[in-house]
């Protein structure tokens, strides 16, 4: 009982085959309530097919996914969403056309019960006005709130996916890559205000810069092959040779598989 | 001016000229013309909102004019009911309808759906042509069909029947103009946008369109059954793929995703096909060189083109707001 409340998202035996490609070979993971979990490994190795499984984008995977103690195996993406999972994508996924305010309006429906009405009701929009205030003020885009989407900076794109993503107040964050791209000079403020997203939440972290992952993360979780190799705090797993062998890139550690047995 | 505005504008002139017509002529034909341009314009804008508001390029919208065409007729000449009681069931008909084919359809996307509303739409004109000849009166349709009657106004006056159309079909501009603005409207245009986004965020996008598609089939429905009552004749042409043709063409070269661009499309086609049919029986070809044309110079349809030069955010905000942003980032 305490071990199911501890524990937000477990996956059990998750396996996900592209053809002859075992892109997950049977992972099994549990993550706790509230843990930052940096997600990394070598391309290919399987983490974003990790979280699209755990999202609910692939629909051929086998194995248990179970999410705050309740199976979500069979949901689809949306009613995976309501029991609280956001996620973030690789390639920015916002509402390119609407402006920034716009795209927060449509994630802060979903905070409002998605309830839809088909008039416009101003009694609605006042209600969801607060919550895009205050998010705009929080993902820094104030200013820029009747800029449409699509014509802003990469990094202020990557800041608006995060607070549409954040809008529900996901309990499970899931989030890919979310610094790829963003330039030297916008990275610290993105990776603190990712510090600051994760407040309160599971989070998952696909990120190939070790220094934020290391930074970011209390527990670094190690893909290969589409298999989870090792785990742990950072500081151990960035003195895992076989980490070190398969990722860091130290081909000069002698015998990896040894050192790991 | 930002799209509210030209809007209303748009909306304000339409109102206008649709109020006043009837008063500065009388001449039938003319009057006919307007109406029969309302009936379509009821149709292209119903279309709209699978084609413009959700992206999807339906080629079955034929279906749910004929059907409601069809309902009109059966209704109120078969079983002898009220006009309005057929109106109803044209509507109910066209939604039931699309209902049915969102199930096959919905599964496809893009080219996929296309086709697949093409096949069915294809299959209810064989059933109406030949196969439920004893309900439909196969090729030769169902001739008297019957025009409203209530407090004693003769709704066959060409007038009279005018305002009875124009009155619907404001109706439909008004709901339309609504659902634009309302957060219903506003999660369809985000799965336009981005799909994958709108399923992450928790909104059930199938469920969404399903809803979109039903009422976009009702609307067709309705302006079948305005259409039957205006001809006061249904026939199996009204379910042919070339109707659902016609429509795209319509909305395309108005404007598609905008309030008025389809009601812009059916003025144009139809005044251009009344004009050229009555001088060639090559029309249709002239028209598509037209259409070709208004596509290289209008690709967002005529009116679409129009608003979008008269409301589109300039790139001067952006500049403006590019050095403001390493601003605040030094």
């Amino acid at each position: 009982m305490s071990a199911a409340d501890t524990i937000a998202l477990r996956c059990t035996d998750v396996a996900v085959q592209f053809g002859a490609l075992k892109a997950l070979d049977g992972v099994s993971y549990a993550f706790r309530r509230g843990g930052i979990y940096g997600l990394i490994g070598p391309n290919g190795a399987g983490k974003t097919t990790l979280i699209n499984a755990l999202s609910g984008r692939l629909s051929r995977c086998s194995g248990q996914i179970e999410c705050n103690g309740i199976d979500i195996t069979t949901l689809p993406p949306h009613r995976r969403a309501r029991h609280g999972m956001g996620r973030s994508f690789q390639i920015t996924r916002i509402f390119p056309e609407m402006t920034v305010k716009e795209n927060l309006g449509v994630a802060a429906q979903v905070a409002c019960g998605r309830r839809m009405l088909p008039w416009p009701s101003a009694s609605y929009d006042r209600r969801l006005a607060g919550s895009i205030a205050a998010m705009l003020e929080r993902v820094g885009l104030t200013r820029y709130r009747h800029s449409v989407a699509g014509t802003l900076s990469y990094g202020m794109q990557r800041a608006l996916e995060l607070g549409v993503t954040l809008m529900p107040d996901p309990s499970i964050l899931l989030l890919d890559e979310p610094l790829a791209g963003v330039g030297h000079h916008e990275m610290d403020g993105a990776a603190a205000l990712i510090r600051e997203a994760a407040v309160g939440r599971t989070v998952l972290l696909i990120e190939h810069n070790m220094n934020v992952v290391m930074g970011l993360s209390e527990q670094v979780v190690v893909m290969a092959a589409g298999k989870v190799i090792a785990d742990g705090p950072p500081a151990e797993i960035r003195d895992n040779a076989l980490v070190r062998s398969v990722y860091l890139g130290e081909d000069d550690e002698p015998a990896p598989h040894g050192v790991a047995a | 001016m930002t799209e509210q505005h030209f809007n209303r504008l748009a909306s304000a002139i339409c109102a206008v000229v649709v109020i006043t017509l009837p008063f500065f002529t009388s001449n039938d034909f003319i009057l006919n013309l307007a109406t029969l341009v309302m009936v379509w314009a009821i149709f292209a804008v119903g279309f709209d909102l699978v084609f413009g508001s959700l992206g999807m390029v339906s080629f079955g919208h034929a279906s749910f004019l004929g059907l409601g065409g069809y309902a009109l007729a059966i209704v109120t000449q078969r079983y002898g009911l009220p006009f309005s009681a057929g109106l109803a069931a044209a509507v109910v008909l066209g939604g039931l309808g699309a209902w049915l084919m969102s199930f096959f359809a919905l599964r496809m996307s893009g080219i996929f759906f296309a086709l697949v509303t093409l096949a069915l739409s294809q299959l209810l004109y064989i059933l109406a042509d030949s196969k439920l000849r004893g309900l439909t009166g196969g090729a030769d349709g169902i001739p008297g069909v019957g025009r409203p009657g209530f407090a004693n106004i003769d709704f066959f006056g060409s007038v009279n029947f005018y305002v009875f159309v124009a009155v619907i079909f404001g109706l439909v501009m008004l709901g339309s103009a609504l659902l634009r603005r309302s957060s219903f409207g506003r999660v369809i245009t985000a799965i336009q946008q981005n799909e994958i986004r709108c399923e992450q965020l928790g909104y059930d996008v199938h469920r969404v369109r399903q809803g979109v598609f039903i009422v976009s089939g009702a609307i067709g429905g309705l302006a079948g059954g305005l259409l039957g009552s205006l001809l006061m004749y249904v026939n199996p042409q009204m379910l042919h793929w070339t109707t659902s043709g016609d429509v795209i063409i319509m909305t395309l070269l108005g404007g598609a995703g905008t309030l008025w661009g389809p009601v812009v499309g059916v003025l144009i086609f139809e005044v251009l096909k009344e004009w050229m049919s009555s001088k060639t029986q090559y029309w249709y070809g002239i028209f598509g060189a037209i259409f070709i044309l208004a596509t290289i110079y209008f690709p967002r349809g005529v009116l679409g083109e129009i608003q979008h030069r008269l409301c589109f955010r300039p790139p001067r905000e952006r500049e403006a707001a590019m050095p403001a942003a390493e601003e605040t980032r030094a």
